[in-house]
């Protein structure tokens, strides 16, 4: 199966700084997971421009972990919510949920694996 | 007296900023020289003038890793003066460790309000011995501005209470009403992909732009480009 973040570009990111990446790991399963929910109450109470921000505020923060399958559809909910298209962006965070849940998963392991 | 014990004593009390507790320690005969680390739940403008009118070697904010407490330590009673902190929730300062070989380090704003962003940016920044003050939102930012010089802004758009087009708007505002022309370099940084954000950017009052995630090269060329000049870590041509 293909890790949906590039190893080597991460490792290149952060210095193979593993402390450094351990730490930022660890923000983005907390922060990330608020972001998420955040996002969720967005899209049951149709507020399309909080969809729109939250998604986007989801996006910069997987960008630094190279991991372009899940900041696309991040940018997916994002374009949905500030079109206004709720039923899109319904659909789109409900794909948004697993990826982000699926990359923290797998960068703690990778963590773990380096460590 | 163990000076080692004193200083964790101090840090360990400083649940605030607590300048009349250390204001009487250094006047103290015995403690006046003391070594001292401050940790605090948060900062604000004028901390750092503070901090310095008192003898305070450090700063961190709370929860300090360990791992950079200790460093701090240790280099507080190798006597050296400066210290490095870490990024917190709010607005922090940092000052970087290094004196750099090529280029002169900038006193750099940073005006973002994601945690993992922040901790990204400062970790190239610092590296390359830039000082890096960091607000969590525009409006922050603005505040800090008006406080103190800083060489350059790197400005998120997306920011809670004042956004980064908002924010720049204040400044060039506040740039125009004062008696010396001055401007500050404004950069934007933004996740935004969507057509047209550059412009609305430099509409705004920035000087440049760099998209998100931030990289070390790209972000040192646009600085070095809206200051016409070479800058630590790009492009002088020292390598971050």
């Amino acid at each position: 199966v293909a890790q949906l973040f590039d190893e080597s570009e991460l490792m290149e990111r952060v210095d193979n700084d593993l402390e450094f990446l351990a730490d930022t790991v660890q923000m983005l399963e907390t922060d990330g997971r608020a972001l998420m929910l955040e996002l969720k109450t967005a899209v049951a109470s149709g507020d399309a421009p909080a969809v729109g921000r939250t998604a986007h505020a989801l996006k910069g923060m997987v960008s630094n972990f190279c991991s372009p399958a899940v900041q696309t559809l991040a940018l997916e909910v994002e374009k949905a919510g500030k079109a206004g298209d709720e039923a899109g962006a319904a659909a789109a965070s409900e794909k948004l949920e697993p990826g982000l849940e699926a990359l923290v998963v797998e960068l703690a392991a990778f963590v773990r694996s380096r460590s | 007296v163990d000076r080692r014990r004193i200083v964790r004593l101090l840090a360990a009390r400083s649940c605030c900023f607590k300048a009349d507790l250390i204001a009487a320690v250094r006047r103290h005969e015995v403690f006046g020289n003391l070594p001292t680390v401050l940790l605090t739940s948060s900062a604000s403008p004028g901390d750092q003038k503070r901090c310095e009118e008192l003898g305070i070697a450090a700063r961190l904010l709370k929860p300090a890793k360990q791992s950079l407490l200790l460093d701090n330590i240790m280099r507080v009673m190798a006597g050296k003066s400066r210290a490095r902190a870490t990024a917190g929730p709010e607005a922090a300062t940092t000052a970087a460790t290094e004196t750099p070989a090529n280029g002169a380090p900038l006193r750099v704003l940073l005006a973002e309000d994601n945690p993992v962003n922040v901790k990204f940016a400062l970790k190239i920044l610092e590296r390359a011995g830039h000082t890096v003050t960091h607000a969590l939102n525009g409006k922050l930012a603005v505040d800090l501005w008006s406080a103190q010089p800083f060489d350059v802004v790197l400005m998120d758009i997306q920011m809670p209470e004042m956004d980064g087009l908002d924010a720049t708007r204040a400044i060039r505002a506040l740039e125009k009403g004062r008696d010396r022309h001055t401007h500050t370099p404004i950069i934007a940084m933004t996740a935004n992909a969507m057509t047209g954000d550059r412009e609305m950017c430099i509409d705004a009052g920035m000087d440049g732009y760099v998209a998100k995630p931030v990289k070390k090269e790209l972000l040192f060329a646009e600085v070095g480009r809206v200051l016409g000049d070479g800058v630590k870590g790009g492009a002088r041509g020292a390598v971050v």
